[in-house]
């Protein structure tokens, strides 16, 4: 009723052919061919900065027609605004700017801090870097600026990061 | 004049079984009276179909109910049932040759035994388990 | 044409005829091969399955004796694979390959059963239940290779936070616990291992959904496929143990990496295009074949119907629907029977197994119209049986054969000829043993043939298996013993086979004619006894 079956041996044969033929491309993928993600003499600098930009305005003080009749909670005497200015952060290589990019900050309100994350290629070798960051909404200059001399071995991962504490950029 | 007569014992007291049973009963009184009114062959023909059908399906929910309740005697009775289909189909068959043709009586003597054999043998010990 | 009781054959998009037939083709191979009920082919899902109990038993062990401090779980991981690997080793290896190998019966089967068009119209819940299964899977796969804590660990565990970190739901980036060393704790590093259990259960759970449109789910390959499939992955796992990358180093950047290509293909995609490109690729590439049920030709039958007066819940339609859209219920009309079928009509692909099942569905009945107790009503038995009572008034010749087909079989109108009828139904076991005997008994053709898809490869999952059955005299109902099974030729063949049914047609006939000339001769040698 159904189509003839190969011939004893050769089934089992044509069976063994088709395991192995299984085998070879999972025995084979499963980890080749090899990618290679970097050139090389290269090195990775990655940003992750989340910072809060300065309060836009200034605070106010604020008046009470009566002040009984309001409620505890709203009885603050200063109303500072809750919307925040963008970050713009500026990295230079040697002179040369590698990254620039202003942020707006994040939440509904624009309230939150503003996020940075990125990743730089860069030459391996010893290298000066200026990282400046800019959080006042003003229009010329920097409120922060720090300057650092590298030494990047090839594949090395350099983290900078921002330490609102000590107010400045901090390499990892 | 009806070729089975309702009788007490057919009763199983399961109803549906016993609603099938009245049912193939009065179907075989109809087809017998066609018969004996010189009814055409097709209605015979039709008569005989309609009764098979209705077997298969009596038969087809009794082997449903055996199954259910683990019945000791299935494979007895489900051997029987097709059997008597068989049957059936064979009186069918020679209907369509012609074997019946003013013979009515040996017509209506096959169905009839056929109908009290199968009560006796198999459906009289099936409703015993029901009580 | 002979025997005009079907709808026209459905035809399919030349371009899927041509896939079909591609696909026909190999199986056919694997077929020879393997045989039938051996053929990993038409059984993908339930390989699919097997593959994950390999992966759940192994992972398991894994996950008992490995070490999930950040610190502690590379070398725990090398012990298992290197001192321990008549035992650690083999599950790891065996935990990767299979893994892999659910990879490609999953794509395989998805490819088949889109090629087969089993997918559409009520069809539609199997498929789109597949989707989040790839994504469980995948995301199971790939969060398992972070676990090792190895290089290729550091790269795809930065390059997917990073990724995901694309997506504007997350405040700080996530990527951030990684930034550099001594950045990822064990806490974190924790989750990670914890989404291992999460993940791969949810994928159970999808799993358990896929089938549940589906009567009677093949979930377990035969074992003789299974035993053959687990000895390739042992001897794999042998000849090459999986083996871990140097460790993990946040203070660099991984160079180089020798990829899962089955699992982790779509990384170096990340870094070539961007993340949000591939975002667009992986969540448009879902969506469209979320909605490929959906696409033109849009076709839908009407489901099956059932007659109050001619059923009296027997359940032999309930039995044998493949989509478990028939189920028992309380009646209404009065009867004193228990309960009556009722069709749900969205799981109903109006296949007409249901009306084959039915006992009542004998064509001797009432000549004026013929009612069953469950029929198709854009196919009804009726019309079957008066298409096929007039394509037997004009069948002519010596050796007299009807063939009943399938819509998803051989195209059988191609057959026809003036001692030859046809009639293509939706599903080969929507025919009624019955009919067979009609045709044989009352319609005097001289032979009947069966042609339908392949063993194995029903478009309805069952019909075939039902129908062998049935004339075996192993599944209700039966077909009466009394019906001469040398006058039936089953042509279980594939749409791609046509040479193939007509030799079985050929050949057929040439029987039926010996067997017409031999009981001559042995009738006159009756005679001249006689006389």
């Amino acid at each position: 009723m159904s189509r003839s079956l190969m011939p004893g041996a050769m089934k089992f044969l044509g069976q063994g052919a088709a395991y192995l033929a299984l085998a070879v491309v999972l025995g084979y993928f499963s980890n080749s061919p090899a990618y290679i993600r970097l050139a090389p003499d290269t090195a990775v600098i990655k940003l992750s900065i989340s910072h809060g930009g300065q309060h836009k305005g200034e605070c106010g003080t604020r008046q009470f027609a009566n002040i009984k009749e309001t409620r505890t909670t709203r009885r603050a005497l200063q109303l500072c605004p809750r919307e925040r200015h963008s970050v713009l952060v500026e990295i230079f290589l040697d002179g040369e700017r590698v990254f620039s990019r202003e942020q707006p900050p994040s939440g509904l309100s624009s309230d939150g801090p503003s996020y940075f994350y990125e990743r730089i290629a860069v030459p391996a070798g010893r290298h000066r870097l200026d990282m400046r960051m800019r959080d006042s909404g003003r229009v010329e200059g920097f409120d922060y600026e720090t300057t650092q001399e590298v030494e990047l071995e090839p594949a090395r991962n350099l983290a900078i990061v921002f330490s609102t504490p000590s107010a400045n950029f901090v390499i990892k | 004049m009806t070729l089975i007569e309702w009788k007490e014992e057919f009763k199983t007291g399961i109803p549906h079984v016993d609603y099938e049973h009245e049912q193939l009963i009065s179907l075989i009184n109809e087809l017998h009276g066609e018969m004996m009114s010189q009814g055409s062959h097709e209605s015979v023909g039709d008569f005989l179909g309609e009764l098979f059908a209705r077997i298969s399906l009596h038969f087809a929910l009794e082997e449903k109910t055996m199954r259910d309740e683990n019945y000791g005697g299935f494979d007895a009775h489900k051997k029987e049932h097709e059997h008597l289909l068989d049957q059936i189909r064979d009186i069918m068959d020679r209907h369509e040759d012609g074997a019946y043709f003013q013979s009515e009586d040996r017509f209506a003597d096959e169905l009839r035994g056929w109908f009290s054999t199968h009560f006796r043998k198999m459906d009289a010990p099936l409703h015993k388990l029901h009580g | 044409m002979n025997g005009s009781a079907s709808p026209p054959q459905p035809h399919p998009h030349p371009l899927r005829r041509a896939a079909q037939n591609g696909l026909m083709q190999v199986e056919g191979w694997f077929d020879s091969a393997f045989g039938p009920k051996l053929n990993p082919l038409t059984q993908l899902g339930a390989l699919g399955y097997f593959y994950f109990w390999i992966v759940a038993a192994t992972g398991i062990y894994l996950y008992i004796v490995f070490e999930t401090s950040i610190n502690g779980v590379y070398d725990s991981i090398e012990y298992l694979t290197v001192e321990q690997w008549y035992l650690g080793g083999i599950m790891r290896s065996l935990h990767r390959y299979a893994s892999d190998a659910l990879v490609i019966t999953m794509m395989l089967h998805l490819l088949r059963e889109f090629v087969l068009d089993r997918y559409r119209s009520v069809r539609w819940f199997s498929w789109f239940s597949g989707i989040p299964i790839l994504w469980l899977a995948f995301a199971s796969g790939i969060n398992g290779y972070w676990l090792v804590w190895d290089q290729l660990a550091q790269y795809i565990a930065v390059a997917t936070f990073e990724w995901m970190d694309w997506l504007p739901l997350f405040g700080e980036p996530i990527a951030n616990n990684f930034l550099t060393r001594g950045s990822l704790g064990d806490r974190f590093f924790s989750l990670l291992v914890f989404l291992h259990i999460a993940l791969p259960l949810f994928l159970l759970f999808a799993m358990w959904i896929h089938l549940l449109r589906i009567s009677r789910p093949r979930v377990n390959p035969p074992l003789a496929l299974a035993a053959g499939t687990f000895a390739m992955l042992f001897l794999l796992a042998l000849y090459k143990p999986a083996l871990s990358h140097p460790p993990a180093d946040l203070g660099m950047v991984v160079e180089r990496v020798s990829l899962d290509w089955f699992y982790l293909g779509f990384y170096p995609l990340i870094e070539i295009w961007s993340a949000g490109w591939v975002w667009l690729l992986l969540v448009g590439t879902s969506t469209v074949l979320s909605i490929l049920p959906w696409a033109p030709p849009f076709k839908r039958s009407s489901p099956a119907v059932v007659d109050a007066a001619n059923c009296n819940g027997c359940t032999r339609c309930f039995e044998d629907c493949p989509y478990g859209a028939v189920v028992m219920g309380p009646r209404d009309d009065g009867r004193p029977f228990p309960s009556i079928a009722l069709v749900s009509a969205d799981l109903c692909t109006a296949c007409g197994i249901c009306v084959g099942s039915c006992p009542a569905s004998t064509p001797f009945r009432t000549s004026t119209q013929l009612v069953t107790g469950i029929d198709l009503p854009q196919f009804t038995l009726d019309k079957l049986r008066k298409d096929v009572d007039q394509a037997l008034a004009r069948l002519k010749g010596e050796s007299k054969v009807v063939i009943f087909g399938c819509d998803h079989g051989n195209d059988i109108g191609k057959l026809a000829s003036p001692d030859v009828a046809v009639f293509s139904l939706p599903c080969i076991a929507m025919l009624p043993p019955a009919f067979m005997d009609y045709v044989l008994t009352r319609g005097h053709a001289d032979g009947i043939m069966l042609a339908g898809c392949r063993e194995n490869e029903c478009f309805h999952r069952l019909g075939v298996e039902w129908t062998e059955l049935r004339i075996g005299g192993k599944r209700d109902p039966y077909l009466r013993d009394r019906v001469p099974r040398d006058r039936i030729a089953t042509a279980w063949l594939a749409p791609s086979e046509p040479g193939e049914l007509a030799g079985r047609l050929k050949a057929f006939r040439d029987n039926l004619m010996a067997m017409k000339i031999s009981a001559a001769k042995d009738g006159e040698k009756e005679h001249s006894h006689v006389s």
